[in-house]
């Protein structure tokens, strides 16, 4: 399996442990957005034709980068994707949200230890990100999806 | 309706919302408050101000807190509760925080993911956070005997 995979692999079998605890719960949550963060880059870069430079491209990658360009495609006022399949624009979109969001629910999980981060909250985020790996495939053949992942590489698209 | 949990604010508004499950902006000290531009920290936080100033404009929460008291109506049987907050991300942009409370008999892994992306799209669509409010919208959810368990003021 890809790297991406076993991180998710690993997200789904924290949150399953039981009884939960801050630990699992966390380290759920932390393993669910790099599982999303890696596979997102992993797409980008295997356009690439030079397979073994793919890896060393990806550290180009940057999570403030990837957060902004995930939120801007939010806004319709800028991205209005007119003409395109509404389908396909609501599952970028909610990839691209869910992305944003992941990564700030990592920032709690992995830095915030002032309140408890609760097992439903946790499960919520774990199966969010399980849900972009079932969606990405679906649109990821489309010209607005790869425009994203071009996106999340640049600062200012 | 929604609680906005801007801390430090002390004016209250006269938003309320005949809704029991969800109480107004006004209420739990968010009133309106201000941010100065560009300085989008809890430290600056002018606390008796009557709007909250982001970078990309004015927040009234007064009219955010009755656009969201308004699509919490309709979020449905499953919603207990929602409570909101205005700040700054883990990158310092302003946000707006959805805390969702969820009824415990409709959490269930199999159908969680469905539930919280209706609940996420209804709420996004009404408030349109990015495009008319310039702000970055997130959303937590965790569920009643949660809340009940460990009461969160920022989930009240």
């Amino acid at each position: 399996m890809a790297y991406h995979d076993d991180l998710l692999a690993q997200a789904l079998q924290l949150i399953h442990v039981t009884p939960p605890s801050q630990l699992t719960l966390r380290r759920a949550v932390s393993a669910a957005y790099y599982a999303v963060f890696h596979y997102l880059i992993a797409e980008a870069t295997s356009n690439w034709n030079n397979v073994p430079l793919r890896a060393a491209l990806a550290r180009a990658y940057d999570h403030g980068t990837m957060k902004a360009s995930s939120s801007r495609i939010l806004d319709p006022k800028k991205f209005p994707y007119s003409g395109q399949d509404p389908t396909v624009v609501t599952n970028l979109r909610f990839v691209a949200q869910t992305f944003s969001q992941l990564q700030e629910d990592r920032h709690f999980a992995d830095y915030n230890l002032t309140e408890d981060l609760s097992p439903a909250e946790a499960l919520t985020q774990v199966k969010s990100a399980e849900k972009i790996f079932n969606t990405w495939p679906a649109i990821r053949g489309e010209q607005i999806s790869q425009a994203y992942l071009v996106s999340l590489l640049v600062k200012r698209f | 309706m929604p609680n906005a949990s801007n801390s430090g604010a002390r004016k209250r508004t006269s938003v309320r919302s005949s809704r029991s499950k969800v109480r107004s902006a006004a209420q739990k000290g968010a009133g309106l408050s201000a941010l100065r531009s560009g300085q989008f920290t809890r430290s600056n936080r002018r606390r008796d101000n009557i709007i909250v100033q982001v970078p990309t404009g004015y927040v009234n929460q007064a009219q955010l807190g009755e656009i969201i008291a308004h699509a919490a109506q309709h979020l449905g049987p499953e919603v207990v509760h929602v409570a909101y907050s205005l700040g700054p991300d883990s990158t310092d942009e302003p946000s707006l925080f959805f805390r969702i409370v969820l009824a415990d008999a409709y959490i269930r892994e199999d159908t969680i993911t469905d539930l919280t992306g209706r609940i996420t799209a209804a709420l996004f669509d009404a408030v349109r956070p990015l495009e008319n409010w310039g702000l970055r919208p997130y959303f937590n959810f965790r569920s009643k005997s949660e809340q009940d368990r460990r009461p969160d003021p920022k989930w009240m």
